[in-house]
Parts: structure tokens; C-alpha cells; sequence
């Protein structure tokens, strides 16, 4: 799994999306995190840990290549102007049907 | 002996086929529960599959119970997207490894609130929690 930063991880995502065009799938997972790095030990707790609140995962895959960012309250709008629904519209232009509905 | 075979496969299953039973010995012999057996029909998939994994076919419904799944307990829940291109197909799951909620659509409109909904996850998720703003159900 490669951790990038979100410009990277955005790049890397248009690249996938372009490589499952004509077969395949993408796969976009989102879940919270709390910014730990070390895996929870068995017995007793991590020392010195402070859960933060406000982050989140963003992982991609096409079944062969993986990537991650980590995407904090700073970087969402980031995420939310520049979105990968841009991508999957600049994708989807072939079924041009549905066109006008994708304009904001 | 037609189902003699089977049924020594089987006795290590309960009464409906699934792998909680125990020999029964008491009642005579080892294929006592294989007798019990034949008579069973099946169960139902839902009961051989573990979590439970709902299918939504409106969107309003499956908006309402992910986001009351993410507000369960924000830590376990996870949103998956899968996109194929060939198809011209979107599938978004929520999950907490327990429940997991499906929804299917290849129409462009749905596309676009599966769109908002997955933004408005993300900045659930990396708002604080003491400014965390309610999501507007569709």
C-alpha cells in the first residue's frame, strides 16, 4: 500500500480510472482515522498516544495497484473541489446521454 | 444405502445443515443425525451467511441506514466505492463488519447523490467532534 500525498494520490487516481476504462473495477474505500501508527498491542496500551479526530483514509485500488492518503479538515476541500467525480465524469463522456445533469 | 456417503460427511452438522451439531449417540448409533437429516429442508441464505447484507433499491432508505450505521459508531464503519467503467455500474457499500449496506445503480442521477453523500461522509468524518454537523438525509 503506497501512502502519497493528495496531489500524488489524485494523480495516481485519474491514472487508475484511465487504466479500468475499457475492463476491471476501482475500488474506493473511506473510513476515519486517528492518526495512530503503531498496531494496537495485545496487553496494555500505547504510551504517549493521542487519538486526533480530524482524519480520514482514502485508499484506491484496481484489484493490482494500491494507493493512500490520508485526507485531514484542511486538505477535504481539496478533495471536494478537485473531486474524482471530475474524473469519473471526464470518463463517463461516452454515455453522453446524462451529460447536463453532472453540471453544478 | 443410497445416502449412506452423505451422510457420513454429515454428521458433524446439526439439524439443518449447519456446523453446530453434535453426534447423538444416545439415539442410536452414528447416523442417528444423519437420519434427522433427510428430513430438513435447506435454511434460508440469510441464515447460512454471516453478517447480514441488505440490498438496498431506494436510495432514500439505504442514505438513512448508512448514515445512522456511520453514526453508530464512526470508528468501525467504512464506506467502500466500486466503480467499473464497462458496465457504466457504481456500487457503495457501508459496513461495520457486522451490518453491511448495498446500494447498486448505473443511472447518472444516482451517481450524483452517491456523490454528495460520500462528501458529506468525508467531512463527517474529518470534522471535530464538538463542531460535527448533522447530515441532511435526501
Amino acid at each position: 500500500m503506497v501512502l502519497l500525498e493528495s496531489e500524488q494520490f489524485l494523480t495516481e487516481l485519474t491514472r487508475l480510472f484511465q487504466k479500468c476504462r475499457l475492463s476491471g473495477s476501482v475500488f474506493i474505500t473511506l473510513k476515519k482515522y486517528d492518526g495512530r501508527t503503531k498496531p494496537i498491542p495485545r496487553k496494555g496500551s500505547v504510551e504517549g498516544f493521542e487519538p486526533s479526530d480530524n482524519k480520514c483514509l482514502l485508499r484506491a485500488t484496481d484489484g493490482k495497484k494500491k494507493i493512500s492518503t490520508v485526507v485531514s479538515s484542511k486538505e477535504v476541500n481539496k478533495f471536494q473541489m478537485v473531486s474524482f467525480w471530475c474524473t469519473l465524469y471526464a470518463l463517463s463522456q461516452g454515455k453522453g446521454e446524462h451529460i447536463e445533469q453532472w453540471v453544478r | 444405502m443410497g445416502r449412506g456417503v452423505g451422510a457420513r460427511r454429515r454428521r458433524h452438522l446439526g439439524p439443518l445443515g449447519l456446523r453446530t451439531g453434535r453426534w447423538l449417540p444416545e439415539v442410536g448409533g452414528r447416523w442417528a443425525g444423519s437420519r434427522r437429516l433427510r428430513s430438513r429442508a435447506s435454511p434460508p441464505l440469510a441464515l447460512r451467511c454471516g453478517p447480514t447484507m441488505p440490498q438496498y433499491q431506494t436510495w432514500e432508505e439505504f442514505s438513512r441506514a448508512a448514515e445512522k450505521l456511520y453514526l453508530a459508531d464512526p470508528m468501525k464503519a467504512r464506506v467502500v466505492l466500486k466503480y467499473r467503467h464497462s458496465d457504466g455500474s457504481l456500487c457503495i457499500k457501508v459496513t461495520d463488519d457486522l451490518v453491511c449496506l448495498v446500494y447498486r445503480t448505473d443511472q447518472a442521477q444516482d451517481v450524483k447523490k452517491i456523490e454528495k453523500f460520500h462528501s458529506q461522509l468525508m467531512r463527517l468524518m474529518v470534522a471535530k467532534e464538538s463542531r460535527s454537523v448533522a447530515m441532511e438525509t435526501d
